[in-house]
């Protein structure tokens, strides 16, 4: 009987607990450890760790959530010691201490906020004219890291974080050309004459801009000139249908919509130019930094107004007809 | 005397830190372009940009790479 037990005992199986692998690793040793918990190839669950990146990104959850709560196979079977988790919230024996874990809450909120801060503040500083500051920094950070490289000090590379959260969004909002001139929110413009146009056009910071030119006489064979800048939002203008517009516009990162004359991406450049008919022209010239402009002939055409609710908003007589005579005042 | 002859003073490359050093690089580049782009000198875009950033993190990621294969 002693014997039958002890023979059972040894083919049970060991008891199966997920630990990342020392030995088959290319990132934390999570896909190795996966492929050996379920007896398979881990190159399956690395294909498997790519195609969730980029099917609902679940990896870049998932990985690092194994990496973290897992301990490292000693090669035995048995963990080498506790998880990073409770390495980074007790210490080598893994025991978890409060003052610890109080001191990580406070140094990952304080970084947060510090993060954001650093964000928002290079953002500001850049849209508001003060790239060149921005840019100072960043180089003052960056030689900062040289130096500090070049004289072995390792935690000179943690000056290479500020360096990255201050370069993508300057970068972001120089390359899109936000600037912060002419207030913020939701502002509306109804114009009942052609000497009521501001002489340097309309500017926004950022929210909605709306002209509506509708009630304004355009004279045949007049030209009238209206600049729009816009550093981020939406801006809709509406323009009778016996008016032909050209316009000369440039949105850094957005999208763009002139009577259907429709394009959306980065750095995008629209000319509308050339008229063969005597109608009133309008040349407009806008600058948007991150966001929309259209050009439309009816509020309803509009795809950017609130009450229709809808990006979309259909079938509608949009295009530039005025320019070839086909409309007359 | 014989193995005095071979040993290799290490302490002068090993105190390098090359990725930090590219990282550096890297970001004064990128600060030099944002500074061009304020003074007018350049007019920056998303198809300047947009290689400048990802050239700039995979050298850092590069040098990363190789100090770790050589240690």
């Amino acid at each position: 009987m002693t014997e039958q037990s002890e023979q059972t005992t040894e083919r049970a199986p060991r008891p199966r607990r997920f630990l990342r692998s020392r030995d088959d690793r290319f990132i934390a040793g999570v896909c190795g450890g996966l492929g050996r918990y379920f007896n398979a190839d881990p190159v399956l669950f690395r294909v498997g760790a790519v195609v969730l990146v980029f099917v609902g990104g679940v990896a870049f959850l998932a990985y690092p959530a194994l990496w973290l709560f897992t301990s490292v196979d000693e090669g035995t079977g048995q963990p080498s010691g506790p998880s990073p988790i409770r390495r980074l919230l007790g210490g080598a024996d893994g025991r978890i201490r409060a003052g610890r874990v109080a001191a990580i809450v406070a140094a990952i909120v304080g970084g947060a906020v510090a993060l954001t801060a650093l964000v928002a503040g290079a953002v500001w500083a850049t849209a508001s004219g003060g790239g060149g500051w921005v840019a100072a920094v960043l180089i003052a950070i960056g030689l900062a890291a040289v130096a500090g490289a070049l004289t072995g000090r390792r935690r000179a590379a943690w000056l290479l974080v500020p360096a990255l959260v201050i370069a993508a969004p300057a970068g972001f909002v120089a390359a899109a050309d936000v600037r912060f001139d002419g207030g913020f929110g939701d502002k509306h413009y109804r114009p009942t004459a052609l000497s009521a146009l501001p002489a340097h056009g309309y500017k926004l910071s950022a929210g909605r801009l709306r002209v509506d030119l509708r009630d304004v006489s355009f004279a045949p064979g007049t030209t009238t000139r209206l600049p729009i800048q816009v550093g981020m939002g939406a801006v809709t203008i509406i323009v009778p249908p016996q008016v032909c517009v050209q316009s000369d516009t440039r949105v850094g990162a957005g999208y763009v919509n002139v009577l259907g004359d429709e394009e959306g991406g980065l750095d995008v450049n629209r000319d509308l130019t050339g008229a063969r008919s005597a109608a009133p022209r309008m040349q407009l010239k806008a600058k948007v930094g991150m966001g929309a402009l259209e050009v439309v002939h009816r509020p309803e055409d509009s795809q950017f107004d609130d009450h229709h609710g809808r990006f979309d908003s259909g079938d509608s007589t949009v295009e530039n007809a005025a320019c070839t005579g086909a409309v007359t005042g | 005397m014989h193995g005095g002859r071979h040993r290799v003073r290490r302490s002068g490359p090993e105190r390098l830190d090359v990725p930090t050093l590219v990282g550096g690089l890297a970001a004064t580049g990128v600060g030099v372009l944002l500074l061009l782009d304020s003074v007018g000198a350049l007019r920056l875009s998303f198809g300047w940009l947009g290689p400048a950033l990802l050239g700039a993190v995979g050298a850092y990621l590069l040098a990363g790479g190789l100090a770790q294969r050589r240690r």
